[in-house]
């Protein structure tokens, strides 16, 4: 008896941590999953995630954007650019961080552009039409 | 055979939840809270400021002035990192208009071009020790526009290109020029240390 009562709470135990380690499962499921929803939910694309830039330059698909921009390297030293692939311009800031928006949603190639050197990684970020760019 | 049995599930399952925390954990921090996703996150996650803060205000004195009439930029959306696009000021430049705008921490120049408008940002605590510019490039013909922002101390700011060195009219904190192209193209001031590419 006592030895079932023994087996019994150590059962009970072992559904506790077991309770325990689905919670853990769960609850890192969910912030991980949580993370990667607000950035879709900003509503905007990433491109050039982790690749490095061909020629310094990195291009995203077409598609109908109000802005994009390059930040990667924010706060550092590295001119970065953000524009639109034979848009007619683009813009560049000197401390890792660029945006360029346009006064309407047109249907481009967006690009941004590392000035530095062609072994860096960039990130994008692209405003679609319904989500100006302020 | 039993209680053994009983330990050995116990202590399994112990190693078990202790892993599977740790791998919750290990989630959590690659995808919820990592540096590469808070950076990803950063521009558009902080929240408008609602004044200058104080240490923008310390080191320019165009965001320790007044606002007057044109400085506020016509919309209340918040701009990159927490930037309130009403606290702006506006400086008139011999290559046009830019404005100076306060984030969270943050300092921007925002220039408008032929086909809309741009931010150049960085840290406040980085840009008052240095330079921070913002460049419109026109592939039309390769040209530059140049805008940089330098801190109350800069002193003079020297504009560095092939064809050799000028000293920049600074006015509000904020120098101007048009370059043939950024190629090579470098700023210095008196008051800080280093060499700034222009962008």
């Amino acid at each position: 008896m006592r030895h079932h009562v023994a087996s019994h709470a150590a059962g009970g135990g072992g559904w506790s941590l077991r309770r325990l380690a689905v919670l853990g499962a769960a609850l890192g499921v969910l912030l991980f999953s949580g993370g990667m929803a607000t950035q879709a939910q900003a509503g905007n694309t990433m491109y050039c995630d982790q690749q490095v830039a061909v020629g310094d330059f990195c291009y995203g698909t077409s598609q109908y954007l109000t802005g994009n921009e390059a930040f990667n390297y924010f706060g550092n030293s590295f001119p970065v650019c953000a524009g639109a692939n034979g848009y007619g311009s683009y813009i560049c800031g000197s401390l890792g961080y660029a945006k360029h928006c346009y006064a309407a949603s047109v249907n481009i190639q967006p690009g941004i552009y590392n000035n530095y050197t062609l072994t860096q990684h960039m990130y994008g970020w692209s405003y679609w039409g319904s989500d100006p760019c302020p | 055979m039993s209680v053994s049995n009983n330990a050995r599930r116990k202590g399994g399952w112990g190693l078990a939840a202790l892993a599977t925390v740790a791998t919750g954990a290990v989630l959590v921090l690659s995808g919820g809270g990592s540096a590469v996703a808070d950076r990803l996150e950063s521009p558009s996650a902080a929240s408008k400021i609602e004044a200058v803060q104080a240490p923008q205000k310390q080191a320019y004195a165009v965001l320790e002035r007044p606002q007057q009439a044109g400085d506020a930029l016509g919309t209340t959306r918040v701009g990159p990192f927490g930037t309130n696009l009403q606290l702006a000021r506006s400086v008139e430049t011999s290559e046009g208009d830019v404005h100076v705008v306060p984030g969270d921490d943050v300092v921007c120049l925002r220039a408008e071009d032929e086909v809309g408008h741009g931010y150049a940002c960085g840290p406040t605590d980085v840009v008052e020790d240095g330079v921070l510019m913002i460049a419109l490039h026109d592939q039309s013909d390769d040209s530059v526009t140049v805008y940089g922002l330098v801190p109350d101390d800069a002193g003079d700011v020297e504009l560095t290109t092939p064809d050799g060195t000028e000293t920049l009219d600074v006015a509000d904190n904020v120098f101007s020029a048009e370059l043939d192209s950024s190629v090579g193209a470098s700023v210095q001031t008196e008051g800080t240390t280093g060499t700034y590419p222009v962008p």
